[in-house]
């Protein structure tokens, strides 16, 4: 049980209706109409000036720590200069779709933000890039062939080292940024954009300082009028914090935090975006706990006690979206991501007091926001290791594990060069490592969808959907007679889709640099300053963009049925299975069924299946890396997808893994549904296959467990092993979901997609769906029986 | 030469309930036992066998084509059937049935083939002090078999555990005592005569068996299934731990509740299960048998308990 006031602050969380807020879209829309022709970076910079300076503000009863994204508690802010016409042709839908529904604030808001989104048709970056996006390219989006990523949102995704910055304040950054003005010895275009650049820094900078003293004012002017004397006290303090960061260092826990807060909350208010990441948390904020508890200035109770409030205050951002994202990713996640654990850069653990206070907290708090990542390693402390798997035995699928031993070497692989960095990495957004503060890491190029273009592959190019040749013309299948003349036509039409996709991106990506420069994230990023240059033009030390893929098991699958099928056991032609398939299954259940229970499939341990996997991510991953982002960065390819498995899987007819025409597609890097019949470690032995050091920036997998395996002395035991074994078998990322009754309730329902769910007792252990009725009611039971201990 | 082969019914990972840590669970066709409450009829045969859920059959036909024993026909109203009698076990309807609805139990393993499934999960036995555990069926009663992979494992230092009803013939599989690391021994009745009852047995041989493996050494854990009705009277409860009492290599002894999971493979099998009557012991109960046991054995320097939940063992 947390303390009364985090229990107040969790209460008003889950107890306030999430509204829209239209205080920005009013704010950016006034500012637009200033006339101006200064450079875009300048007037970038201006806007969060004008936005931190006259942004309605206002500290919440029982908060400790300030800055909201909306003009009330719990409200979106919009921002029209992205994109406007989704936001008129969704506004029916906020408050009355079914997931992350939004109320409207106050009477008439409606129909004002109406006026300003028609105000602003046309002409926010969305439209913009649309208007610069060939129709071909355009229709093959549509078409559900490719994704175009970071169109309504900045590039954002930012992860700076907040320790660094600490150490010097805002103020200290402004000197530096002004001596660098102070050496522009020669004017030209190269140096104007420079002086734009630094003079933008010093502008959002002091913006923030003066957003900060707004609360000062604010919390002296509610403390003359406060009766409780805590809550006075409270507010004296907050005053006394505002006064002196982000403008100096900090220089308690409590100031730190705050701090911190200012810098991820303007992230928001500068730019559209999610993804902003705390990096490694226990270590930034070490020193100053240690600090409090030497000084007797806080005592652990009240550490955990403000990480919780700060949880809490994680949670209570989250972003505007269409009925489709809201459906797609219901629950508001913002993929905030905090990481704790793993080693130093000298190598060593790196677990400590406030690693462990971080837990409770979150085991406190109970949040959904941030994901917390456990870095994990041979040197680990085991007792901060269990007390993390003691998290995730409670079923919040929190924290997720993370392996040093790929993840370390897979940045070094990758363009840093330096060990320290990269034992310093921390994960951003949902599981890429990243070096905090020297990256600029762009999470969303789109989804490449491999199955689909496997489907491509099988119809000489064409999109059977559409009867449109869109890919290469690399054969008939008549013309197919060996798996490796398949194999080849199957990479001809992905390099052809990765390279169109990334020129697509490309086009997006570009505009980004030119109109959309992030300038107060750019200070905070090294290598910025140093060159006076933006994110957007490669001004951090390390540029790279995601790509993400989609349908991996899929086309594992396909693939190794392929080769079976047709050429090894000779049953079919691949003429004969392309046209079964043409047909979806029809007539031919008896194939549907075989290619779903006959053949090898991803996750179970099998080479065969398991290298198909390898080679085709291998080959997706170089030729991403054979192209450059519109920083010069490399393309990174990431096995994730999301829920856009599901919205990707309707446009691909049937396939030869045995799934049928428009269901989804694999989950992220897991097997297919319920595919994965060897239970967990045969799942970590066949991811472990690919590369995962040099290929795959992330790989997000989920396993399910059952409650009855996960929980007790046993199950953490059990946990530990799993994830230990895992690790060494190559993984470079796991979460583990506890199976909750909902779960097995779906699976009774639907026992298709759950063919892989396990009951284990001793000498005996069973498929879940394949349990007599009664039996299952029995488990189910136990389950309900397991989740309230 | 022909090899060495051993004929295995399942092969199941992540096993934690079947000794330490993590472990891959071996399951061994053939029993000499046939106790009325058994979770793994598919077990107890020595010959392979195949089932068959009629809810996943989606009336291809294939199996009627294809059996060489005209053990699936058609009766006279056009229905597809399944002589039992005749079916030979040759996995033929099995291989090609797209759903699953036959499945054949009893696959012929060679040592290598087997290692290799046992030795993917290596890192996870690392890590827990984990290994296979050879189950069943009764696996002593593949003696030959069982000693080679055994030792292969020893080989890999892999952990070696064994789940036995103790009903084999000691002369056999006495060389494979060798490569076990960990013994379950089942005692399911000390009364001959209601052992015979309830597994078709008498004890005699198997409390022999005990003995003479209890001179090895290796680590004996003791276990009885506790089937309300039949063997989970304070008496017998008493007589085995006063028996065990003496044994210098027994040191625990587990009591597992009797459990229904097993109830649909019968169906599938097309046997009936014999004790449908039977209902769970409760946990007051399974834990007043325990200080039943512990009266006994904690004198002895051992110790009873019973599993629930994932608490660790002792």
């Amino acid at each position: 049980m947390s303390s009364k006031k985090v229990e107040f602050l969790k209460a008003r969380l889950r107890n306030t209706e999430p509204s829209i807020s239209l205080d920005r879209a009013r704010l950016v829309t006034e500012f637009y109409r200033i006339p101006s022709v200064e450079s875009p970076i300048s007037r970038k910079a201006h806007l969060l000036e004008y936005l931190l300076k006259n942004m309605k503000i206002f500290i919440n009863p029982e908060s400790i720590f300030v800055g909201d994204h909306g003009e009330r508690y719990r409200s979106v802010p919009v921002y029209p200069e992205w994109g406007s016409n989704w936001i008129l042709e969704d506004i029916d839908t906020f408050d009355t779709r079914s997931t992350d529904k939004l109320a409207w604030g106050n009477p008439g808001d409606k129909e004002e933000l109406i006026k300003i989104c028609t105000e602003w048709k046309g002409h926010g970056f969305r439209e913009v890039v649309d208007s610069k996006i060939p129709e071909d390219m355009q229709q093959a989006s549509l078409d559900g062939l490719i994704t175009i990523g970071s169109r309504i949102v900045s590039t954002a995704s930012h992860m700076p080292e907040y320790g660094e910055i600490f150490k010097k304040g805002f103020r200290k950054m402004i000197e530096e940024i002004q001596e660098k003005l102070d050496s522009i010895d020669h004017y030209d275009y190269v140096t104007q954009e420079q002086k734009d650049t630094w003079e933008g820094m010093i502008v959002t900078l002091e913006a923030a300082i003066q957003f900060a003293h707004r609360y000062v004012d604010l919390a002296r002017e509610m403390a003359v009028t406060e009766k409780d004397e805590k809550r006075k006290a409270e507010l004296i303090r907050i005053a006394e914090t505002c006064e002196r960061v982000p403008e100096y260092p900090p220089r308690t826990f409590y100031e730190a935090m705050q701090f911190f807060w200012f810098i991820h909350l303007i992230y928001q208010i500068e730019n559209a975006g999610h993804n902003h990441s705390v990096g490694r948390f226990d270590q930034f904020m070490y020193p100053y706990y240690e600090h409090d508890i030497e000084e007797g200035i806080a005592t652990d109770d009240e550490i955990v006690e403000m990480i919780e409030c700060m949880l809490i205050k994680w949670t209570e951002i989250f972003e505007l979206r269409d009925h489709i994202e809201a459906e797609a990713y219901a629950g508001f996640p913002m993929w905030t991501n905090i990481t704790i654990g793993g080693i130093d850069s000298e190598g060593k653990n790196a677990c400590n007091r406030l690693t462990n206070l971080f837990l409770d907290a979150a085991d406190g708090a109970e949040t959904t926001q941030p994901a917390i990542s456990f870095r994990y390693n041979k040197k680990i402390d085991r007792e901060t290791f269990r007390h993390a798997l003691k998290l995730t035995q409670k079923g919040l699928g929190q924290p997720a594990f993370f392996n040093d031993d790929i993840n370390i070497p897979r940045v070094l692989a990758n363009g840093c060069n330096d060990i320290r960095e990269a034992r310093d990495y921390a994960i951003e957004g949902c599981v890429e490592a990243q070096v905090p503060g020297k990256t600029d890491f762009r999470p969303v190029a789109g989804f490449i969808n491999i199955l689909k273009v496997l489907e491509l592959a099988m119809h000489n190019g064409v999109d059977p959907n559409t009867g449109r040749q869109f890919g290469p013309k690399t054969g008939t299948m008549d013309e197919m007679d060996s798996m490796e003349k398949f194999m080849d036509a199957y990479k001809k039409q992905l390099s052809y889709i990765i390279d169109y996709h990334l020129k697509a991106y490309g086009i997006c990506s570009a505009l980004h640099s030119q109109i959309c420069p992030t300038v107060f994230a750019s200070t905070l990023v090294e290598g910025c300053i140093e060159k006076g240059r933006i994110l957007q033009k490669d001004g951090a030390k390390y540029s790279s963009t995601g790509t993400f893929v989609s349908g991996v098991a899929n086309a594992a699958d396909s693939l190794a049925a392929i080769d079976q099928v047709c050429f090894q056991q000779k049953l079919l032609t691949l003429a004969e299975l392309t046209d079964i398939l043409d047909h979806n299954y029809e007539g031919h259940e008896e194939w549907h069924q075989m290619l779903l229970n006959k053949y090898v499939h991803f996750g179970n341990d099998d080479d065969l299946v398991d290298d198909y996997c390898r080679q085709v991510i291998t080959y997706c991953a170089e030729e991403n890396r054979a192209h450059l982002d519109s920083r010069f960065g490399r393309y990174e390819l990431i096995l994730l997808n999301q829920t856009y498995n599901i919205w990707q899987g309707r446009v691909v007819g049937a396939t030869p893994d045995g799934r049928k025409a428009g269901e989804p597609l694999a989950n992220n890097a897991s097997p297919s549904n319920g595919m994965d019949r060897n239970g967990p470690t045969a799942v970590g032995n066949s991811i472990g296959k690919m590369d995962t050091i040099m290929v795959p920036k992330g790989v997000l997998v989920n396993h399910k467990f059952d409650p009855a395996v996960a929980k007790g002395e046993k199950g953490l035991e059990m946990l530990e092993t799993f994830v230990k074994g895992y690790c060494e078998a190559g993984g470079q990322h796991v979460q583990i979901n506890v199976v909750d009754t909902a779960t097995l309730r779906d699976a009774q329902v639907h026992p298709e997609n759950y063919k892989n769910l396990m009951v284990r007792v001793a000498g005996y252990s069973a498929f879940f769906v394949e349990l007599d009725p009664r039996v299952q009611e029995n488990i189910i039971g136990r389950t309900e029986h397991s989740a309230c201990c | 030469m022909e090899q060495l082969t051993g004929r295995i019914f399942n092969i199941q990972k992540c096993s934690i309930r079947d000794g330490r840590g993590m472990r891959t669970t071996v399951f061994f066709k053939g029993c000499g036992l046939k106790c009325l409450w058994c979770a793994n009829p598919e077990g107890i045969s020595f010959k392979p066998e195949v089932s068959l859920n009629p809810n996943n059959c989606m009336g291809c036909g294939f199996c009627l084509k294809k059996c060489p024993s005209q053990a699936v026909y058609l009766d006279d109203a056009g229905q597809m059937n399944f002589d039992r009698t005749k079916c030979t076990g040759c996995g033929t309807c099995a291989a090609l049935c797209p759903t699953e609805a036959r499945k054949l139990f009893g696959e012929e393993y060679t040592v290598d083939k087997l290692f290799h499934r046992i030795y993917q999960d290596r890192f996870y036995f690392e890590h827990s002090g984990g290994g296979v555990t050879f189950s069943g069926g009764e696996a002593l009663m593949q003696p030959e078999f069982l000693c080679a992979i055994s030792r292969k494992c020893r080989e890999y230092k892999i952990n070696v555990a064994i789940e036995t009803c103790g009903c084999g013939d000691y002369e056999k599989f006495a060389p494979c005592l060798d490569y076990i690391d960990f013994i379950y021994f089942d005692i399911k009745h000390m009364d001959s005569g209601m052992h015979r009852k309830i597994t078709g047995q008498g004890n005699e041989k198997i409390l022999k068996n005990l003995e003479l493996i209890n001179e090895h050494g290796i680590e004996i854990c003791i276990r009885t299934p506790v089937v309300p009705g039949w063997n989970d009277s304070d008496e017998n409860i008493r007589a085995t731990a006063e028996y065990i009492s003496s044994l210098s290599s027994v040191r625990r002894y587990e009591l597992l509740a009797y459990h229904k999971l097993g109830v649909n493979k019968y169906k599938i099998l097309g046997r009936q299960y014999p004790l449908d009557d039977v209902v769970e012991p409760a946990e007051e109960h399974m834990l007043h048998l325990v200080d039943v046991a512990n009266e006994v054995l904690l004198k002895a320097g051992k110790k009873c308990f019973y599993n629930k939940d994932n608490s660790a063992d002792e």
